[in-house]
């Protein structure tokens, strides 16, 4: 169910990335897309209860294996989120370009060529 | 517990749905920056404080960079008229995908009991081999450093492209908008603030093989701090000028050192292979070599941050050059 929900939100982000006209939108619907992976990866990795990751010091090391959720997909999240900030940046530069060439950000009226 | 995680969900949902619909494109962006900072919260509760810390910083530059960025065409008027073929086409392909791929969910461990083959031994051996208590560092800058090598290189092809992207598009920077920088209430509350985001940044980035954060995290932070002092003096003032010219070197010597780090190993016998030995457990020098990484890391994110950022917020768009012209 919990999986189901974070599942729903990247749909929605698809939906955006297909409908949706203005290329602002459509980076948005990519960044829903992005936040939904990222969240689906952690909920797979949570246990019940589960603690961070990260010994603290005169904790039982059984005992940390025990309660710690799941740490692999917290590393690869990591630098997924910071990856985003470098889509985002590249996503708004071609944007900003297309706006200062055409005029305009709405896909419907870029495709046509000109010439 | 689980109320909490369902409540931040829904609230998600309705985010994305409400920052894909609203016509104004300002609020959208402040509607995105509403879900990523509930995602920050989710990553807390989900025991992930490592996450949290970076998603929210990211989010902040994100919406940051976004919101200079639409401010300046968000004028053109919405076109009313709606497609109802692509509304349709696009929401048969999204909820037909949705049922193919939730009849996968069922061969997933259930939630709250995760498989944790692999991972079991990354925690139980973690901390001995590595040095780094937090084990998501240990991971990512031990066990899976080439990993982080090649996502490292994506960001800084990322942000190379948007620079290329962008250059030569610099045209006389109209003063007044830039330079004239924000209110002196704002003025005076980043003069205080702004030594403690570099200082947080900076502890962020150090211990983050003892505590949550690490070079990723502790990167975005410091060009947080870069980017509010940009807004608030403006573009010409002394911390933003300086840094500005300076940070697409730092991202390059960043990354530069971090394949240094990698190459070394080459004395003990491999790439990547720890050349440094492990301290006493629980100090700062107990994982030198994931210090370094760290520090490498820290220097390569907040160049690039910062230097894509510079770059969009000095970029001015003018009018449409004239179509009769160039056909």
């Amino acid at each position: 169910m919990m999986y189901l929900l974070a599942l729903l939100l990247l749909f929605i982000g698809l939906y955006g990335l297909l409908v949706k006209r203005s290329l602002v939108k459509k980076i948005l619907g990519l960044l829903i897309v992005e936040h939904a992976v990222n969240l689906f990866l952690i909920l797979v990795g949570y246990r019940s209860d589960g603690l961070p990751p990260i010994l603290l010091p005169g904790e039982d090391a059984g005992e940390f294996v025990r309660a710690s959720v799941d740490p692999l997909p917290q590393a690869l999240v990591l630098t997924s989120i910071v990856i985003g900030l470098g889509l985002v940046m590249l996503m708004v530069a071609l944007s900003l370009r297309i706006h200062e060439r055409h005029g305009t950000l709405d896909c419907s009226k870029l495709n046509r060529l000109k010439g | 517990m689980d109320v909490t995680i369902y409540g931040l969900l829904v609230f998600l949902i309705a985010g994305a749905i409400v920052a894909l619909e609203v016509r104004d494109l300002l609020s959208s962006v402040i509607a995105i920056g509403v879900v990523g900072l509930g995602l920050s919260i989710l990553f807390l509760l989900l025991g992930a404080p490592d996450i949290a810390i970076t998603q929210v910083v990211v989010e902040v530059i994100v919406v940051t960079v976004l919101i200079r960025a639409t401010a300046r065409i968000s004028d053109e008027p919405a076109s009313r008229r709606t497609d109802r073929f692509a509304v349709a086409s696009g929401l048969i392909v999204a909820v037909v995908l949705f049922f193919l791929s939730a009849g996968a969910l069922v061969h997933l461990p259930a939630f709250g009991q995760p498989a944790m083959t692999v991972s079991r031994w990354y925690l139980e051996q973690g901390p001995a081999l590595t040095g780094a208590t937090n084990v998501v560092m240990a991971i990512l800058l031990d066990f899976r450093a080439y990993d982080t090598l090649g996502e490292a290189t994506v960001i800084l092809t990322a942000i190379v492209g948007a620079l290329a992207i962008v250059r030569g598009a610099e045209r006389p920077v109209d003063a007044r908008a830039t330079d004239a920088g924000m209110s002196l209430v704002v003025r005076a509350v980043t003069r205080w603030l702004l030594g403690l985001i570099l200082i947080f940044g900076l502890a962020v980035a150090l211990f983050g093989h003892l505590t949550p954060g690490g070079g990723f995290a502790g990167g975005v932070v410091l060009a947080c701090g870069f980017v509010l002092a940009t807004l608030a003096f403006g573009a010409r003032s002394p911390p933003a000028s300086i840094f500005g010219r300076l940070s697409s070197r730092v991202d390059a010597a960043g990354a530069l050192a971090f394949l240094l780090i990698a190459l070394l190993g080459w004395c003990g016998g491999h790439f990547f292979q720890r050349w440094l030995d492990l301290g006493r457990p629980f100090r700062l020098e107990s994982a030198t070599f994931i210090v370094l990484q760290n520090v490498a890391i820290l220097f390569k994110v907040t160049g690039g941050a910062f230097a894509g950022f510079l770059a969009l917020a000095v970029f001015r768009s003018g009018p449409a050059p004239e179509e009769g012209e160039r056909s």
